[in-house]
């Protein structure tokens, strides 16, 4: 691995960095399961074989969770993961696809946690479509273009809530929410 | 119960404007019948003799479905959770899905969420490997009672290889102790005790049939009134012979979990009349697998499976395996 | 033979007007799936699973096989396009497919791609019609202790060579897989574990809703992270295959069907190892290595074969072992599950046709790739130019609704989604997914076999190590965690100076 480069050397230690935070996270997992593993019934009232008790398995699995995750901090500790982090999360670049995500993942979650179910499936999908459409292409456009934009998305919105809810009902009968 | 009352309602609405203009159903898609068994076990076994004769008079694909795991309580769980329109039933041993609740395996449960549709009636019986050194119960018995560890090969605690050896250890007494062993359904225990992973099986004689035939397991005691028949095998001897215990016989059947709508058990009762209650394929069936024909529905069904199923009850409560009383659902063991 | 007439008859039941539409529309949808960066064939496999839950049995496995053949071939067109491929399996391709894009050869390697594709399909096709029955039959012989050796068999090895970087992370990500699988009421007992009390989880977390959000969720949230991909060549050449060059690669298109198929057959080593282990096996033996890496039509030919011949080599196991051989096989054992067809050893004895039925459908799917790939080259390119910001949204409706219809319940919604920014989060920490599917997948074996074994040998772990299959399978488990410490390794590689170096950017699907 070549160590020139600046941005790539950052990246090494921010994928380092998050091996740490992972590793503790997943020991913290492994406790919980070996934990959960332990304390799970025996069920001794039923009389079944000691050794096919069902938290064995969960235990076993948390003993090698912790053991991998030892390896995996002790590994990222090496490469630098215990050192203060670098600057890379500022770059422009990569801010424009955080905020990307962000978007995404926002709207991603509101349709089908809050949209579907309050309102019909058609109107909720039309309504996710419409605005994912919009909402990411509105950077790329000119703002003279922005009423077209806005009118495609609306018609592309429109068709896909009409159609999906058609087929899904009558053609794999399911009962939408 | 109340979800069950809004099951019922809902689906009533659903259905009326079909139900006003005939009390036949005509289902519009396939129905569903959960096995809550693998492959191959005697309740698929037999589902799939019944299916074909139910599709060919009720005029719909009658699909079997194999949900097996957890004693079967994983596909009975599935087929009560369904919608209740009538399109999704189970097949089972009577016995288990009216006491699935006493055992804890599936909360909230009793005979009285289906209507039943019995067909036949299935022995359990106790075989061992072919190479095994055991010839005959006595020896079988003797060795548990000595503290020899005896593997035991059965579907689950719910399945009926499970309560017949819970009924046998209960009528030998506490003394011994065989090691139980849970596959996922009757098919795969009995090859496990074939191939010789498992020492003994007490699985239905509909199961173990076929490798019996074939030599690969040495039958013992049945698990039945009086000796067994089977085509193609000497009569295997009762276990009343050797012990004193009392054998009800055990019911299989198809079971339409109650909530849907009237017409749908209505036709079923027809259907049910005119392709099961006189069918050649499942006199077959029985004959060839050492099963009784002794087909029925509705009420006169529910009154042939309580023995087996207060039996089953109660012998939990005896056990210690219970985990609710079992008049709590309507079964009353007597005093013991 | 007795495999030949079940073949024959699986063939004629499939020449229907139905069957045939359904070929022709899953194909073509599985091409431009595979096409668009993004959308990968597990995914694809995954969201047609719920598509196609009402449809007969036989009809829906025929669609999935159909669109799970057709992804990985249509992978290479973005590869050879774009310079992107279009699924990991056609990293590979994209090393010498898009050199000839440049050179303005687009339609010979898509032409190349396309014949070498369904040759690779076809030489996996007549190893699965031979080496399932007998990988069956060996199987029946299984008992407890040796399927809890494959299950973790399975998990190591997977977690071991799908990984980029570290291999721990792949054996990481086996674990949790086992873990999600150890939610809800476990085989044996029947005892509810880890569900919190929330009813919807006893019947465990479901494989495909699962799957649904760990590549289809997961996938949008990267492809809407990442920059944008262009579309570097437009203009095609002649896209007709000529016979001449299929003659002079035919010796490196047997060999990388040949090992494309045994890469497929290792439980849970996809379709992107199958292309680089060809790959790199063809660049040492080929008499124009130069021309590696600068539009050879030898690496091309090997990589779009190998990725190919996983396919049917990926179902050897799904089917007869009930262990899945790729990410996608995975889904499509969770999906024969759901049409109520029990893969597993006692296939050939409960079904015998399945296996056949299932070698003359992925046939008919081969048949489809070549007629669809040379007939709608052009028609096709159009899809690539469908911007991300449109596709997405709908691909994510999909997403949403598919987990819902198979049980109207929006529980397993919530599953996706949260399974879908799992999946992100281990996508961009590289973590390979594969081991958490086939965890997902094998938890069940693992745990009831293992449970089951020492109930058996009442609690003696001898029977584990000392049957002749288990201690095969234990000293391979053994091997290979050897392999993958750092020391160890070093030796190795210092003993066999192996090219690892074309490896480095594989990633599974």
């Amino acid at each position: 691995m070549t160590r020139d480069d600046q941005t790539d050397r950052s990246r090494t230690l921010t994928m380092a960095h998050a091996d740490v935070f992972t590793a503790v996270v997943l020991f913290v997992l492994a406790l919980a399961m070996l934990w959960g593993g332990y304390t799970m019934d025996r069920l001794e009232i039923r009389r079944i074989h000691p050794a096919s008790i069902p938290g064995l398995v969960p235990m076993a699995l948390g003993v090698a969770l912790a053991i991998c995750s030892v390896i995996l901090f002790v590994g990222a500790a090496k490469a630098g993961g215990l050192t203060r982090a670098g600057l890379s999360l500022r770059a422009p670049e990569t801010r424009a696809a955080t905020g990307r995500l962000a978007l995404c993942l926002a709207l991603t979650l509101v349709y089908p946690l809050v949209l579907v179910g309050s309102m019909p499936f058609w109107l909720a999908t039309a309504i996710f479509v419409t605005v994912f459409i919009a909402a990411f292409e509105w950077h790329h456009r000119s703002p003279a273009r922005h009423l077209i934009a806005l009118a495609t998305a609306l018609l592309q919105g429109a068709l896909v809530g009409l159609v999906t809810a058609y087929v899904f009902q009558e053609f794999f009968l399911v009962r939408l929410p | 119960m109340k979800s069950v009352l809004l099951a019922t309602l809902a689906g009533a609405i659903l259905v009326a404007p079909a139900a006003l203009a005939d009390d036949t159903w005509q289902p519009d898609r396939p129905v569903n019948i959960i096995v809550p068994w693998s492959a191959g076990g005697s309740t698929d076994q037999v589902t799939r003799v019944v299916a074909p004769l139910i599709e060919e008079v009720l005029g719909t694909p009658v699909v079997v479905v194999n949900q097996p795991g957890a004693s079967g309580s994983i596909g009975t769980r599935a087929a009560l959770d369904a919608p209740r329109d009538g399109y999704t039933w189970t097949a089972n041993a009577i016995a288990n899905n009216a006491t699935y609740a006493v055992t804890g395996l599936v909360e909230d449960t009793d005979i009285n969420d289906y209507r039943i549709y019995l067909h036949i009636a299935n022995v359990p019986v106790v075989s061992v490997n072919s190479d095994s050194e055991f010839q005959t119960f006595e020896e079988l018995v003797e060795a548990m009672k000595s503290g020899e560890n005896i593997t035991v090969a059965t579907a689950g605690i719910n399945s009926s290889g499970g309560m017949a050896l819970a009924a046998i250890r209960e009528a030998l007494g506490e003394d011994i102790d065989p090691r139980m062993v849970a596959y996922d359904g009757g098919n795969p225990a009995v090859l496990a005790a074939a191939s010789g992973e498992a020492m003994v099986t007490t699985q239905l004689a509909s199961e173990q049939a076929e490798l019996i035939r074939a030599g690969k397991l040495r039958p013992l005691v049945a698990l039945s009134g009086a000796p067994l028949e089977i085509e193609g095998i000497d009569p295997i001897p009762s276990i009343t012979e050797t012990v004193e215990m009392h054998v009800a016989p055990d019911y299989f059947g198809i079971f339409i979990p109650t909530g849907a709508p009237q017409e749908v058990y209505d036709t079923m009762d027809r259907v049910w009349q005119e392709a099961i209650m006189d069918a050649p394929e499942l006199k077959d069936y029985a004959k060839n697998r050492g099963a009784t024909f002794d087909p029925a529905f509705g009420d006169d069904a529910r009154e042939k499976a309580m023995p087996v199923v207060i039996s089953e009850a109660c012998s939990r409560v005896t056990r210690g395996e219970a985990v609710i009383d079992p008049s709590e659902i309507g079964i009353d063991c007597p005093a013991s | 033979m007795q495999g030949l007439q079940y073949l024959f008859e699986g063939l004629i039941g499939l020449i229907t007007l139905t069957s045939l539409f359904n070929v022709a529309w899953a194909t073509v949808l599985g091409i431009i799936v595979g096409m668009l960066p993004g959308l990968t064939a597990t995914m694809g496999v995954a969201l047609l699973t719920t598509l196609t839950y009402k449809l007969p049995p036989e009809q829906a496995i025929l669609i999935l096989l159909c669109m799970y053949v057709g992804a990985i071939y249509g992978g290479s067109r973005s590869a050879i396009l774009l310079n992107i491929p279009g699924t990991p399996a056609n990293a590979a391709t994209s090393l010498d497919g898009y050199p000839l894009a440049r050179q303005g050869r687009a339609g010979y390697a898509m032409a190349i791609a396309t014949t070498s594709s369904a040759i690779g399909t076809f030489i996996g096709i007549v190893c699965l019609a031979v080496i399932a029955p007998l990988l069956a039959n060996v199987a029946l012989d299984f008992g407890s202790y040796e399927f809890f050796w494959l299950a973790l068999f399975g998990i190591v090895i997977s977690g071991q060579l799908t990984a980029q970087g570290e291999p721990i992370k792949g054996i990481i990500a086996g674990i949790l897989g086992l873990m999600v699988a150890m939610v809800g009421m476990e085989g044996i007992h029947a005892h509810v574990r880890f569900t919190f009390g929330i009813s919807e989880l006893n019947g465990g977390i479901g494989l495909i809703p699962a799957m649904v959000g760990a590549f289809g969720f997961a996938e949008i949230l990267t492809v809407m992270f990442d920059k944008k991909a262009e579309l570097v060549s437009n203009k095609v050449d002649r896209i007709f295959p000529r016979f001449i060059d299929i003659w002079r690669t035919k010796w490196t298109a047997v060999r990388s069907g040949v090992i494309g198929t045994f890469v497929g057959v290792i439980p849970g080593v996809g379709e992107d190892i199958g292309a680089w282990a060809s790959y790199a096996l063809a660049k040492r033996t080929s008499r124009e290595k130069a021309q590696f890496g600068s539009g050879s039509i030898d690496g091309l030919t090997a990589a779009e074969t190998g990725n190919s011949a996983v396919v049917p080599g990926a179902l050897i196991p799904a089917l007869t072992l009930a262990v899945p051989g790729s990410a996608p096989a995975a889904v499509l054992i969770a999906a024969l599950f759901i049409h109520g067809v029990r893969p597993g050893p006692m296939i050939m004895i409960e079904q015998p046709t399945f296996v056949y039925e299932v070698v003359a459908m992925l046939l008919l799917a081969t048949i489809a790739i070549t007629i669809f790939g040379i007939l709608m080259a052009r028609p096709l390119l159009f899809v690539l130019r469908i911007p991300r910001e449109r596709l997405m949204p709908i691909v994510f409706v999909l997403c949403v609704i598919g987990p819902y219809a198979i049980t109207l319940r929006m529980f397993d919604v919530v599953v996706m989604l949260v399974f879908g920014i799992i999946g992100f989060l281990m996508r961009r920490m590289q973590y390979p997914m594969a081991p958490l599917v086939l965890g997902i997948i094998l938890g069940d074996l693992l745990d009831k076999n293992l449970r089951r074994g020492l109930t058996l040998s009442d609690g003696d772990i001898s029977p584990f190590i000392t049957r002749p299959i288990s201690v095969t399978f234990a000293i391979l488990i053994l091997l290979t965690i050897l392999a993958s410490i750092p020391i160890v390794r070093r030796s190795i590689t210092r003993l066999v100076t192996g090219n690892r170096s074309d490896r480095a950017a594989a990633e599974p699907n």
